[in-house]
């Protein structure tokens, strides 16, 4: 294991580098979906927007590593 | 086949926030409250909604007591408090024990509740006319409450003033420069600004290298996890012992009657009391059992007595998590809402239906598989993606509301509003002052 320093926010160890990255993913496709979706009426706009903002946690599981080290007793 | 379309959209809550409920740190209202307005902006039949949004806090109240009682995170606010607690069983190994514990503990807090709220209900339904025209009077001597409840009690006090004045002027703002309409009285994201404070706040720190060096960790965070436990009962009157049924109950009655206060404060007021009745040995089974049925009971009581009886949110349950029950522009206002909307009967069969689904799908899941789901999560949801997700949250619903302007607005209210709380100035006043704002104002000048 690196001992590699990170930052404890809200009581967990993060990159700051990549949660920086993740929250401008989340926010970009969130905005994305609900410009997408600029002219289809407010349920639309939430529901895609939503849409995006979970497209991009889903991006940010996949290719952000957890700083945890996980033991099953 | 209503009915068929309540359990579907139930079990659905279930599954949505069965997940959501496992990862550290996903805040109840900035989860709960978007998401049920999507649903409630679909115009889907309002009994649906109601049952959708209890099945999702029965489901969540109870899956986030389960990475606070394996691994000590909480999962979300309510569960904070018991930390601490879990901690010292955790030290035993005695984990799997204390997860059935506060199964079943929830288990007793939806049984009591649901009868025993809409019983208040009907007592507070005679004065409901009497009660509404003073609603802005009862936010702003809430707020008053709530801050002479809270760590600091001082500067509570003195930031109720300064702070609707923020919330008005950012209102007036949009209103003068056309960004938003006049009758458009912006509360969503100005709500989640509050919601994402402490963590804007932090953020905000850690542009001063002193305070990043401060909170600057080596390596990486180290968790053990206790296994399930797959062989005892899972009949609640036997997993819990004599006296946590007896104070467990007694809690869950005292919080339906306290309705109006915020869900977290009277979880460490009741449950750190009621919690040392006991030898030293059993008190944090004692305690952190109180707690998960006061989650339950604070929450269910808080949306179903001001949404059964008043059609006003008068709790902090409903002006948070459940806003969107009773202002939704354009499907509901608060002329116009699910109060309105829902026969008596079609109110408590959504309740029930919500409820029993979620419990009891919930219980059995976590007293079967809490350690495992719980290790799945650590291992592969970084703490980026959820905090990323929150700000994708924040920064959607307030583009939608007035644009990139409150982008920004969101922003420094959120900070404003983060380092208040820093300071001991607790969320519940900070919501009830967000609703008090145009009274205050008005009354001000």
């Amino acid at each position: 294991m690196n001992k590699k320093d990170f930052i404890e926010i809200w009581g967990d160890h993060v990159d700051l580098k990549s949660m920086l990255l993740s929250m401008f993913i989340c926010a970009t496709i969130a905005l994305g979906g609900y410009f997408i979706a600029f002219n289809w009426g407010s349920t639309w706009q939430l529901f895609l927007g939503i849409f995006g903002a979970v497209i991009g946690f889903v991006l940010s599981v996949i290719f952000i590593q957890p700083k945890r080290e996980v033991e099953v007793e | 086949m209503i009915l068929i379309q309540m359990i579907l959209i139930a079990l659905l809550a279930v599954v949505i926030f069965t997940f959501i409920g496992y990862i550290p740190g996903t805040d109840e209202t900035s989860v709960l409250m978007p998401i049920t307005l999507a649903l409630v902006l679909t115009n889907i039949a309002p009994i649906l909604i109601l049952t959708f949004f209890i099945a999702a806090i029965v489901t969540l109240n109870l899956t986030n007591m389960m990475p606070a009682a394996l691994v000590s995170l909480p999962g979300g606010v309510l569960s904070s408090p018991t930390i601490e607690h879990t901690l010292k069983v955790k030290q035993e190994h005695q984990s799997p024990k204390l997860i059935r514990k506060i199964a079943a503990a929830a288990f007793l807090g939806v049984v009591i509740t649901i009868p025993l709220s809409f019983l208040i209900s009907q007592l507070i339904l005679p004065f409901a006319n009497t009660i509404k025209p003073y609603a802005s009077y009862l936010f702003l001597f809430g707020a008053i409450f709530l801050a002479l409840n809270s760590k600091n009690k001082g500067l509570s006090l003195v930031s109720i003033i300064p702070l609707g004045l923020l919330f008005q002027a950012f209102r007036a703002l949009y209103w003068h420069f056309d960004i938003v309409s006049l009758d458009a009285n912006i509360t969503t994201s100005f709500f989640l600004a509050i919601t994402v404070g402490p963590l804007v706040h932090s953020l905000i720190h850690l542009f001063d290298p002193l305070q990043r060096q401060a909170l600057t960790r080596t390596g990486r965070k180290y968790f053990k996890v206790p296994k399930d436990d797959q062989k005892t009962s899972l009949n609640p009157f036997k997993i819990l012992s004599k006296e946590e049924l007896k104070n467990a109950s007694l809690a869950t009655v005292i919080s339906n009657f306290l309705f109006v206060l915020s869900p977290v404060g009277l979880i460490i007021l009741l449950g750190e009391s009621l919690g040392k009745k006991t030898t030293k040995q059993s008190q944090p089974y004692l305690t952190v059992s109180i707690m998960s049925a006061l989650a339950q009971s604070t929450y269910l009581s808080g949306i179903i007595i001001p949404l059964f009886a008043l059609g006003i949110p008068l709790s902090p349950t409903a002006i948070g998590p459940g806003s969107a029950l009773f202002n939704a522009p354009p499907i509901y206002t608060l002329e116009n809402n699910l109060h309105f909307q829902l026969t008596s009967g079609q109110f408590v069969s959504a309740v029930v239906v919500g409820a029993l689904i979620a419990l009891a799908i919930t219980y059995f899941i976590i007293s079967r598989y809490a350690s495992k789901i719980t290790s799945f999560i650590l291992k592969k949801v970084p703490h980026e993606a959820v905090l990323g997700l929150f700000v994708g949250f924040v920064v959607l619903l307030s583009y939608m509301e007035a644009g990139v302007v409150n982008v920004f607005g969101v922003f420094i209210i959120s900070y404003i509003s983060g380092s208040l709380n820093k300071l001991g100035v607790n969320v519940g006043v900070q919501f009830m002052t967000l609703y008090a704002a145009p009274f205050l104002l008005g009354w001000l000048m």
